[in-house]
């Protein structure tokens, strides 16, 4: 379970980019983060990140106050939660396989284990023949796909993903989202941050609206006469 | 999605991170060959220099202790002495601890020696072997030190059986000194070249984090330690120490090899056999080390330094 209970962030004394956010996401719960440019969509997930520090208020994750844990606990943290990219951020100095089983090679699996899993999680996603290609010759979609491959195949708690399909077309969008969901129906928690208001539409989750830091809504599609 | 895989146990894991950043330590030098030549050329020649100093410095005191113990105290024996008292205090120059070896020379044995010499001789002739004294030549043992060297002839000088002694206090104080020099130069450059390292290694460390900031802070956001982000640089660190170590004697088996024959015709003319020798195994295993060790600090206070600079947003 995630909460944040009255967390506020600034950037220096006049630039607030959260606003005392509250809100609980249930372990297995699939929902979208959306909002303007600058409203505070990929702050949330560098708090849970734990790249930046919060300013105010408490996150607890799986139990864990985010403010409590040691520098020797934020890899150990941060190795129950997979974060996809916007823009990817492969290595391309190393193959997809590569990029995939580092994961698992941190984490201490065998080279054989860590690669094999890899080759498993592109297969999953589609992407199997690419498994010797260096990232910069592959599509945009399929980079991002190797990304999602990098963040589920250590088989983490939570998924975070921060403007996924923001250089996909509709239809690669759309597949995207079908891979989330299922990985969402293998109880792994999925937030994803998204200004694409026609996609947060036809997946029919909860949708969080952030407004210039703030909470501005926090639905759920049978319950709100929210039209994004 | 990781298949029903046993998790592996914390020491697994920490031998095979450590497999994985020494073959990736092992294979960063090789990504920009050049740009690494240079480094290994230049703490090559960091480590070379303080290395040709401690070898020449070896090889120097092996000399002064040979020359030392070529030149050796000659006690002139009273005239009033006879032949058996002269004996008692031979054997008693014999009991001391210093001493190696003590030999009686008698004035005819002392006049035949001189004879032998060609531009001597000539004067000898005229002096009557009644006129000059018994004489005992005393040999200390390798190990002793002048200062040893000195109480000795201190305590014979002001015996009365004995009329004078002679020994070059001076010259072992000079050649003393001069190694001592030596040997100093050698500290003195390897602690300055030290410096050298630290700040070559740590500026080709700082410049290979540059370049691999991105990966580095992607590796800290999918669960890597620092221990294990910084790893592979510290076995690069270690490569880069072994291959300059190795380079820094070639070099010195290159100049001694050159050095050698000026050194031997040198010492030839001062009557002396040099046979100069480069350094044992152990002691080639003793420079790896260092240059390994020294590298290897280099390269963690770098990182330690580093990290807040360049790897956190």
């Amino acid at each position: 379970m995630i909460s944040f209970n009255r967390v506020s962030k600034s950037y220096g004394k006049d630039n607030k980019a959260l606003r005392d956010i509250s809100f609980a996401i249930e372990d297995g719960e699939m929902l979208f983060l959306t909002g303007h440019s600058g409203a505070g969509k990929t702050t949330i997930l560098k708090l849970l990140m734990l790249m930046q520090d919060i300013s105010y208020g408490q996150i607890h994750v799986n139990g864990q106050d985010l403010n409590q844990l040691s520098p020797k606990e934020i890899p150990k943290y941060r190795r129950h939660i997979g974060m996809i990219f916007q823009d990817h951020r492969l290595l391309e100095n190393k193959t997809v396989l590569e990029n995939i089983a580092l994961s698992l090679q941190i984490r201490g699996y065998s080279k054989e284990v860590s690669y094999k899993n890899a080759r498993a999680a592109l297969i999953q996603l589609g992407i199997g023949e690419k498994a010797n290609f260096f990232p910069q010759e592959l599509s945009s979609g399929q980079q991002q796909r190797v990304g999602i491959a990098r963040a589920f195949v250590a088989k983490p708690d939570i998924i975070l993903a921060d403007e996924p399909t923001g250089n996909l077309d509709p239809d690669l969008s759309l597949e995207l989202m079908q891979i989330f969901e299922g990985l969402n129906q293998q109880g792994i928690t999925i937030l994803i941050a998204s200004h694409d208001l026609f996609l947060i539409k036809r997946m029919q989750k909860r949708v969080l609206v952030l407004k210039n830091g703030e909470l501005e809504d926090d639905f759920r599609p049978q319950q709100s006469a929210y039209t994004p | 999605m990781i298949k029903s895989t046993t998790k592996p146990s914390a020491l697994q894991s920490y031998v095979r991170g450590h497999k994985r950043a020494l073959a990736e330590g092992f294979l960063m030098p090789w990504k920009q060959p050049l740009k690494s030549s240079m480094t290994v050329l230049t703490l090559a020649i960091c480590f070379y220099i303080p290395l040709f100093l401690w070898t020449l410095w070896l090889n120097y005191d092996e000399l002064k202790q040979s020359w030392q113990n070529q030149g050796s105290i000659a006690v002139f024996v009273h005239d009033s002495l006879d032949m058996k008292e002269t004996g008692i205090l031979l054997q008693q120059i014999k009991d001391e601890d210093v001493v190696n070896e003590a030999t009686l020379m008698t004035a005819n044995e002392i006049k035949q020696q001189l004879n032998n010499d060609e531009q001597l001789s000539q004067f000898i002739d005229l002096i009557s072997t009644q006129d000059l004294p018994k004489q005992i030549n005393v040999k200390v043992h390798e190990s002793t030190s002048s200062e040893a060297i000195e109480r000795f002839v201190n305590q014979y000088e002001i015996n009365p059986q004995i009329e004078y002694v002679s020994y070059d206090k001076q010259w072992l104080n000079q050649l003393q000194a001069l190694t001592q020099t030596l040997l100093q130069m050698a500290r003195i450059s390897a602690l300055m070249f030290v410096l050298i390292i630290m700040v070559i290694l740590g500026n080709t460390i700082a410049n290979e984090i540059t370049d691999h900031k991105n990966e580095l802070r992607l590796l800290e956001l999918i669960g890597a330690t620092w221990a294990q982000v910084r790893r592979s640089f510290l076995y690069m660190g270690t490569f880069l120490g072994i291959y300059a170590g190795l380079l820094a004697l070639l070099f010195l088996a290159v100049s001694f090899w050159w050095f050698d024959d000026l050194a031997t015709s040198l010492a030839q003319n001062f009557g002396m056999n040099l046979n100069f020798h480069g350094l044992s195994f152990s002691q080639i295993f003793l420079v790896l080390a260092v240059s390994i060790i020294v590298t290897w600090l280099a390269a963690r206070m770098t990182l330690t330094s580093q990290r807040l600079n360049q790897i956190r947003d």
